[in-house]
């Protein structure tokens, strides 16, 4: 474990120019064929307004359209779900929480089936994700509200409350598509956007995560103090001056909105947020003003190298993203379990 | 003005009474010792001081003020509170541990400035843990952290620290270590409130006791209800009598007293009847 300040500082450094190396590549790959001259006077040219007449305009819509929303949301939806999973991990003193373990990001998935099948969505973009930001927030509540008990947390009934707060949500997301199936339009407006996924994502939704997610890290930044000591326990926290029920609701809404944002955008991609802050934390220790930041890196950069993955071997396939990352994230769970049950019999 | 204080409080949970009628007043520069049975309601009472439960009725006082109405980094300031569980599993280092006592005292981004880190350091120097201050917490023994968060709760300059049986799962040199650490401390004028479970530790170092145990009392309605509350409030000698010890910890003891000490020796468990006498 790196503790002294120059490796942590390193650490985040090298994590920064992952992020960048991947961002480039990125935009550099894809089926179609650009030549890297094109692709810099293309950037040249969007953000100088002159005008290269010697690029094809396809290629233009290439970069501007596809490529860079979609490089743009996996980076921030990645990271977005490895700060929710690290939030929670301090809320609930307990590495094996995150937002789909704990059912939150099928509570978001739920909200978003709702704003759909209602016909809310057709008003503004706005209004999956502020479904999705109430469905993921009443999970939650509802997992905390059942697992804590005068601040202690049961790991056996966080997972399970869980298990059954999933269930719920999905059942509920079931039947609302099955109810919508007499109406095609929504049935098929319910079952692309379950599909989730980076494939068609545009600049309309670059603005609904982006936003969300830069400002919920700026907002969990000032929360670096109080997730230390909510790590160590209510009654610790309590004694050095935490308000600990405000710190929780206000940490409860951020991450819900995080979630419903990168959910609405992306649908439900797992495992992130568990084994992302994990590593990280078993890397830099526990201190949040680190893993905070770190967090913002590492979850983009491995949504973004997953999605980088399935495009340079798998392009043909087209195997949702949710597969990598569950490949990589359940064996991790249940070797976590494994720990945390010797670590408690 | 007296720094803490309460009166009249009464803690219920689940409807059942844990908690009725307790008043106290506390001075500083005083070691008190909060004495009573396993379940006698010592941590509750801890809890209700420091305002992290709320009493169904009657008041805590702090500096003055209903404890309820402050805020916790304003109530951080005057209470410290060292907690019974002291287990410590994520790998924070001593010194970062040690600095969070400073964090009424600093904003979201602020950064401890020289005078924290010299009380940061004093407190360390103080609990004689300074020499472990690069070392994690997840790496020390039971005794080595229980000081981590007695410095802690130096390091918070708070004038009345309150302690949830802070040598219970210590060995008797580290016991000893500890209780002298609390007693040089109120010597130095602070006010210690701390929960024991030892007797003799208790009568040997606290200046006053309080004995918590239960009750029977008449709640208006004419049914008898039980309830525990102070049944003594004094020196070690007054309270540590042979009717309190046979009543409230069913043990019958020798009491020896020693210049202006007194001590338990011979100690026996009361032989309780069976059967309905």
């Amino acid at each position: 474990m790196f503790t002294n300040l120059t490796s942590i500082r390193l650490v985040l450094i090298l994590l920064m120019l992952l992020v960048v190396v991947l961002t480039i590549s990125g935009v550099l790959q894809g089926p179609a064929d650009i030549s890297l001259r094109h692709i810099g006077a293309i950037f040249k040219q969007a953000l100088f307004a002159g005008s290269d007449s010697d690029i094809p305009n396809w290629q233009h819509s290439i970069i501007v359209d596809i490529r860079l929303p979609r490089v743009i949301i996996a980076l921030f939806a990645g990271a977005s779900l490895a700060l929710c999973g690290l939030v929670m991990q301090g809320m609930f003193r307990n590495p094996l929480a995150s937002p789909s373990v704990l059912g939150v990001s099928s509570g978001a998935s739920l909200g978003a089936v709702i704003a759909i099948y209602l016909g809310f969505s057709l008003i503004s973009a706005w209004a999956i994700p502020l479904f999705a930001f109430i469905g993921a927030g009443i999970s939650l509540s509802i997992v905390y509200r059942v697992a804590s008990s005068r601040g202690q947390t049961n790991v056996a009934t966080l997972l399970l409350s869980g298990v059954a707060i999933s269930a719920l949500n999905v059942a509920a997301t079931s039947l609302l598509l099955a109810l919508s199936l007499s109406n095609w339009d929504v049935a098929r407006m319910i079952i692309y956007w379950t599909m989730g996924g980076l494939d068609g994502r545009t600049w309309d939704h670059v603005f609904i995560i982006l936003p969300i997610v830069l400002s919920g890290f700026v907002l969990l930044l000032f929360y670096s103090k109080q997730l230390d000591l909510l790590l160590l326990g209510e009654q610790h926290a309590l004694s050095v001056g935490v308000d600990v029920r405000k710190t929780r609701r206000n940490l409860l809404i951020i991450s819900s909105a995080m979630v419903g944002a990168s959910v609405s955008v992306v649908g439900g991609i797992g495992f992130i947020g568990l084994v992302v802050p994990h590593i990280l934390r078993l890397l830099l220790g526990p201190e949040h003003r680190y893993l905070l930041p770190a967090c913002l890196f590492g979850g983009a950069i491995t949504l973004l190298g997953a999605d980088l993955f399935l495009n340079s071997f798998f392009s043909e396939q087209a195997i949702p993203l949710g597969v990598v990352t569950a490949a990589l994230g359940a064996p991790f769970f249940l070797f976590l379990l494994i720990k945390q049950r010797f670590v408690l019999s | 003005m007296s720094p803490l204080s309460c009166t009249k409080l009464a803690f219920s949970y689940d409807k059942k009474p844990l908690l009725t009628d307790i008043n106290l007043d506390f001075k500083t520069g005083q070691f008190i010792g909060l004495i009573g049975a396993n379940g006698s309601g010592k941590s509750t009472l801890l809890q209700l001081l420091l305002g992290l439960i709320k009493q169904q009725s009657g008041a805590v006082t702090l500096n003055g003020l209903d404890i309820h109405v402050q805020k916790r980094r304003a109530i951080a300031k005057q209470l410290a509170f060292v907690p019974q569980s002291i287990e410590l599993p994520y790998a924070f280092s001593v010194q970062a541990l040690v600095a969070m006592g400073r964090t009424p005292y600093l904003g979201p981004f602020e950064l401890e400035t020289a005078e924290d880190t010299r009380l940061i350091q004093e407190a360390m120097l103080k609990t004689d843990i300074i020499h472990l201050k690069t070392r994690l917490v997840t790496t020390l023994s039971g005794g080595e952290k229980q000081r981590v968060i007695i410095a802690r709760a130096l390091a918070q300059q708070a004038p009345t620290i309150l302690l949830d049986e802070p040598i219970a799962s210590l060995d008797i040199c580290h016991q000893i270590e500890t209780l002298q650490l609390i007693q040089s401390l109120t010597q130095s004028g602070k006010l210690a409130i701390t929960a024991l479970h030892d007797l003799n530790l208790a009568a040997s170092y606290c200046d006053r006791l309080i004995l918590l145990g239960e009750t029977e009392f008449n709640n208006g309605s004419g049914k008898a209800n039980s309830g525990r509350t102070i049944i003594a409030d004094g020196t070690p000698e007054q309270v540590l009598n042979h009717k309190n010890l046979a009543t409230y910890f069913s043990i019958n003891a020798d009491i020896i007293k020693t210049n202006d000490k007194i001590s338990l020796a011979n100690i026996s468990p009361v032989k309780k009847h069976l059967g309905n006498d």
